[in-house]
């Protein structure tokens, strides 16, 4: 790729996330997860955690949103619903990958029944480690997918 | 009516202000294995023990998959003179391979 293309492509990421990071839609797609880090998601939108205060939300419908939470190690079953789904939301869109069966496979990836990590299907955007992460993790992993941690000590 | 009013409002904000301020776990939060391989023989027992495979002996010294740990303990139990769970949990990461972590030999 040569620098200007490059450039361009730097440019309109910085333009994305600077959208992004005013409102981020959020859906959460359960690729074949233990719901362990349902629950944390869950908790996200709470009194305590309150992710509504950066302006993100968690939206019914692939095509309301802008970014895919995705948890579990895909499974044979679930693979082309997330495809589906991905193909669903609109462009400019972003996947994070959530918890370590979504990171790789976890404890599950030799299972007959799972295909994978979800890298292995769709593009990744940022890696949250945990067995579940704690709501601040995932609030911490997002930031890192929409580029905002390192700004964050203001 | 007055009095439920009051309580109610009386409560104020009840939201942790992460990531404004710095957030500690409670005790028995664990979080991310913290190694010092001072006087690591490399037994490899940690590694053999960790049921999700995070663990390897690697030239470098051990490296643990954060992509791939669940945060059991199980290696800190096995081996508790390296190993132990600290209260890590602000591990995420753009790309796959940033998350393997790797503890110098001693």
């Amino acid at each position: 790729m040569d620098e200007a293309t490059e450039r361009m492509g730097e440019q309109l990421r910085e333009r994305i996330v600077q959208l992004f990071g005013r409102s981020l839609a959020i859906r959460e797609v359960d690729a074949g997860s233990c719901n362990g880090c349902e629950v944390e998601v869950n908790a996200l939108t709470n009194a305590v955690h309150d992710i509504e205060r950066f302006g993100m939300h968690i939206v019914a419908s692939p095509r309301h949103a802008d970014m895919l939470l995705v948890t579990g190690a895909v499974t044979r079953n679930m693979e082309m619903p997330l495809i589906r789904t991905y193909r669903a939301v609109p462009p400019p869109k972003m996947v994070v990958a959530m918890g370590s069966c979504a990171a790789s496979g976890g404890m599950f990836a030799p299972s007959y029944a799972v295909i994978g990590p979800v890298d292995s299907i769709l593009p990744v955007d940022a890696y949250i480690p945990g067995c579940p992460p704690r709501p601040q993790a995932i609030i911490q992993g997002i930031m890192v997918a929409l580029d905002r941690w390192e700004e964050r000590s203001r | 009516m007055r009095k439920l009013l009051r309580r109610m409002f009386g409560y104020g904000s009840r939201t942790v202000p992460y990531p404004t301020e710095a957030f500690t776990p409670p005790a028995a939060f664990i979080g991310r294995p913290e190694a010092d391989l001072d006087g690591c023989d490399r037994c490899g027992r940690c590694a053999a023990g960790c049921p999700a495979g995070s663990l390897s002996l690697v030239d470098e010294g051990l490296q643990l998959d954060l992509g791939s740990c669940i945060f059991c303990g199980e290696c800190a139990r096995i081996c508790p003179e390296h190993i132990a769970m600290g209260k890590d949990f602000e591990l995420a990461a753009r790309g796959r391979e940033e998350l393997k972590v790797v503890f110098a030999r001693g």
